[in-house]
């Protein structure tokens, strides 16, 4: 753990020198720049604190993934560039995807890599716990499957309420 | 977000699909409810829901020989079921999460008060 905190430590020292010589050339102040990234990096910071709270592993493990999917590379895959995937649904935090069954298996994978399958639930699906703290499930029945809606994903991420659900036609 | 606009939402939701526990616990802390209010502010909304007829609460069970879901009703009166669903959460542990405890679904009433607040509201279109 050390060594990783050691390491994770000078890579975001770099990519920060990186970044505030680019804004010094661009002529934002050292104070503002630090004031940005002190903001991505706590908001971050608070969704692996309330993974942590949750899954009783410390802050470090929630933002590293503990060997599966971190914090960070979950909002990658749903925020990709900064933007929700899909389209809004019934709310902007349920999105709507094309691509049918096949689609949302290959996000399912790609959002439970390094998780661990759920088999005590009542889930009407599969249920992955995920290293990060979070609960993601991928279901194909529902008792009333509206829009023709053939799979969801529930995404359950503590400390980040951007996407809840994934519907796929 | 106010009471009102989540209880529209949260309809909205059942008439499309099974509304898990959590979906409702996650609305309320999107919404800004502190953590140790959750519990009493989640039973609280459900029990005005379930009063006025809305949602039943129930479990979703998949009939896999016929692939389709079906819904088993608890059928327990309001108060019965909050009290179940306390009960379930404290032998839980930790905040319910997808497919815990839990499942609702919209009754007719429910249907009828969502055909209701789309006549009500200027832009809907006619049938």
């Amino acid at each position: 753990m050390a060594k990783f905190i050691t390491n994770a430590g000078s890579s975001v020292v770099n990519a920060n020198n990186n970044f505030l010589a680019y804004a010094k050339a661009a002529g934002l102040t050292v104070a503002v720049v630090a004031v940005i990234v002190l903001a991505v990096k706590f908001k971050n910071w608070g969704a692996a604190r309330a993974a942590a709270g949750q899954t009783g592993m410390n802050v470090a493990q929630a933002l590293a993934g503990k060997g599966g999917n971190s914090v960070n590379n979950i909002m990658n895959i749903l925020k990709p560039g900064g933007s929700l995937i899909g389209s809004p649904g019934t709310s902007s935090n349920i999105r709507m995807m094309d691509g049918g069954l096949s689609a949302a298996q290959n996000l399912f994978s790609k959002l439970t890599q390094g998780g661990t399958l759920i088999q005590s639930s009542s889930y009407s699906g599969q249920l992955y716990q995920l290293a990060n703290g979070g609960t993601v499930g991928l279901r194909t029945l529902s008792t009333r499957s509206g829009k023709n809606i053939v799979a969801t994903i529930d995404v359950n991420l503590p400390g980040w309420k951007g996407i809840r659900e994934i519907k796929f036609k | 977000m106010n009471k009102q606009i989540l209880k529209d939402r949260i309809l909205a939701e059942c008439d499309e699909d099974d509304v898990g526990l959590w979906v409702i616990i996650w609305e309320l802390e999107n919404q800004g409810v502190q953590n140790r209010h959750l519990k009493e502010e989640t039973l609280t909304f459900i029990e005005l829901l379930m009063n006025d007829g809305l949602i039943s609460a129930g479990h979703v069970r998949v009939v896999e020989q016929e692939n389709r879901a079906v819904f088993d009703h608890w059928n327990l009166t309001p108060s019965e079921t909050v009290a179940r669903i306390s009960k379930e959460w404290d032998k839980l542990g930790r905040l319910p999460t997808i497919g815990d405890i839990v499942y609702f679904t919209i009754t007719d009433k429910g249907m009828e008060y969502l055909r209701t607040i789309a006549n009500d509201t200027p832009n809907s279109e006619s049938v």
